[in-house]
């Protein structure tokens, strides 16, 4: 069961497993098929993702942590957040400026993925 | 996606080495570059320290003229005698643990051209990359009677310290039956929100303290950030105590008298008991004697690497930078940094910058118990930053007190969020 803020049930949670490849952003140009562009595939993962830790750690009460994340259950707890219309949080607001390839870098950039 | 036992391993020891609940960042640049940074407020710490571990074998030196680091986010509630300043008051020793230079200098002359930083000291540094983060200053002139000496009677405490304090003791030794009156400016200025927290704030101690006192709002603007969540939450909770008079009102102050602690509109002159005057802004004085402010008194940026339009190789971030819609908020000058120094790694890494999404969260109490919110998420691609449609926005309109309360506690997370994010 998932929770999200203000006792959102999870029962209405549609867990989709992302194929990243296949959901592009859609506002840039892509140029991260060879080799050398990895650095700045790893830039902007982290440009995307750096953004959590300006509300979230892991002492907080009420906001979640930051850290020893799940990349497939982040990545239907932010396109849940972005997909119920009537949800009125922070993060509503802010998921729902999020293309599926983003919230996608922000699930690799929290679990460490540009770490491999 | 893919969570292999390895990643966990890599998270387990990133946690036992670094600061509790920080994120494993890439050491995207090998380079030994000189990276100063300039002003140690919530976009300068932050830069200095993603910058040292984005560029691990970098020179990072920070320039911080206060030894240490009082936050604007939450002073409000000292001016409300709900929080000590010492609450508000922070160390830098974290950064000096991760390697960074701290010297408690002003900076007072960059040359763009050598591409060096003089202090007060008459030393001089080089860099190869600077990050400008100065906030703001106060125009002193443009609103006639108001100057330092002014605001020594009648405090802006818009810069958290002192002034802080002496808003709060104003408050404090005020006799019941008295006149608040707090002076706004036009947009922008740091903070967009604030003075409207901070009048939720003062109405609470007001309403609480001393209920025959009252306090009127002089706004030189007709609208402002959250508006209809603080006007539900004064009718709610001070009607009694808060008025707001905006600019078609006549709100607009274009003179004050500290000697008497007046404040003139066009058409009358009201005599306060305390006078909060937050006075008109512009980025601070490094950014506008080094050349990189322009005649607005603010600084125009490359949307995607932060550098200065006017002088290459400085990079302004924080409330200085031009970067509507993005607000002048603690947020923004934090997350600016971080993509400000990733960006900057990227460069001396020899690759090319790409464009992100940024966003801002800004929470407000209106009782100090009691939070609202704003939200917004801007793209820098093409150049500016555009907010992005469908996303942001503020908390739901009468919604229940659970809303409001929840938002509270989640301002406190915020709070001690940033402040880990900013300081280490």
């Amino acid at each position: 069961m998932i929770k999200l803020n203000h006792g959102i049930s999870g029962t209405c949670l549609v867990a989709m497993l992302l194929v990243v490849s296949a959901c592009s952003g859609g506002s840039d140009t892509t140029h991260d098929t060879t080799t050398e562009a990895s650095a700045v595939s790893i830039a902007r993962t982290a440009s995307l993702g750096v953004s959590c830790s300006g509300c979230h750690n892991d002492t907080g009460t009420t906001l979640a942590p930051l850290t020893g994340r799940n990349a497939d259950t982040l990545i239907t707890q932010l396109t849940t957040y972005r997909d119920q219309e009537d949800g009125t949080t922070v993060m509503h607001r802010l998921a729902r400026g999020y293309t599926d390839e983003e919230i996608a870098a922000i699930a690799t950039y929290l679990t460490n993925g540009e770490a491999d | 996606m893919r969570t292999s036992l390895n990643r966990r391993h890599i998270l387990a020891g990133i946690g036992a080495s670094s600061a509790l609940g920080s994120i494993a960042l890439p050491a995207i640049a090998q380079s030994k570059a000189n990276l100063v940074i300039v002003g140690g407020g919530f976009g300068g710490a932050t830069a200095a320290r993603y910058l040292k571990r984005l560029a691990p074998n970098a020179n990072v030196t920070l320039i911080e003229s206060n030894s240490k680091f009082i936050s604007c986010p939450f002073s409000n509630l000292v001016i409300a005698s709900e929080r000590t300043l010492n609450q508000q008051t922070f160390s830098y020793v974290n950064l000096v643990k991760a390697g960074i230079t701290l010297v408690h200098e002003k900076a007072t002359n960059i040359d763009g051209p050598s591409r060096t930083v003089t202090l007060t000291s008459g030393k001089t540094l080089t860099y190869d990359r600077l990050v400008l983060s100065p906030g703001v200053d106060f125009r002193w002139d443009t609103l006639e009677g108001y100057d330092e000496a002014a605001a020594q009677v009648m405090p802006h405490a818009w810069k958290a310290g002192p002034q802080t304090q002496m808003l709060r003791d104003q408050l404090r030794a005020m006799e019941d039956g008295g006149l608040v009156v707090m002076s706004v400016p036009p947009a922008p200025f740091r903070c967009p929100p604030g003075p409207y927290e901070r009048a939720s704030l003062i109405g609470h101690y007001l309403k609480t303290q001393k209920p025959k006192s009252k306090l009127l709002i002089l706004d030189a603007k007709d609208k402002f950030s959250k508006m209809p969540l603080f006007q539900e939450a004064w009718a709610k909770h001070y009607p009694d105590h808060i008025e707001w008079r905006g600019a078609a009102d006549d709100g607009t102050v274009t003179r004050v008298d500290a000697t008497t602690k007046t404040l003139s509109t066009d058409f009358e002159d009201i005599k306060a008991d305390v006078a909060n005057v937050i006075p008109p802004q512009q980025a601070g004085l490094i950014a506008r004697t080094s050349g990189v402010a322009d005649g607005t008194g603010w600084c125009p940026v490359d949307a995607i690497t932060f550098e200065s339009t006017l002088r290459p190789n400085i990079h302004v971030i924080g409330d200085a930078s031009i970067a509507a819609p993005m607000p002048k908020s603690a947020f923004s000058a934090n997350l600016q940094a971080k993509v400000c120094a990733i960006q900057i790694a990227v460069l001396l890494a020899g690759d090319a910058p790409e464009a992100t999404l940024l966003n801002n969260t800004c929470y407000s109490f209106t009782t100090p118990n009691e939070a609202v919110s704003i939200a917004g998420v801007y793209r820098n691609s093409d150049g500016a930053f555009a907010s992005v449609l469908g996303a942001g926005g503020i908390s739901p309109l009468a919604a229940d007190d659970s809303i409001r309360t929840a938002e509270a506690a989640q301002a406190k997370d915020w709070f001690a969020a940033i402040i880990a994010d900013t300081l280490g």
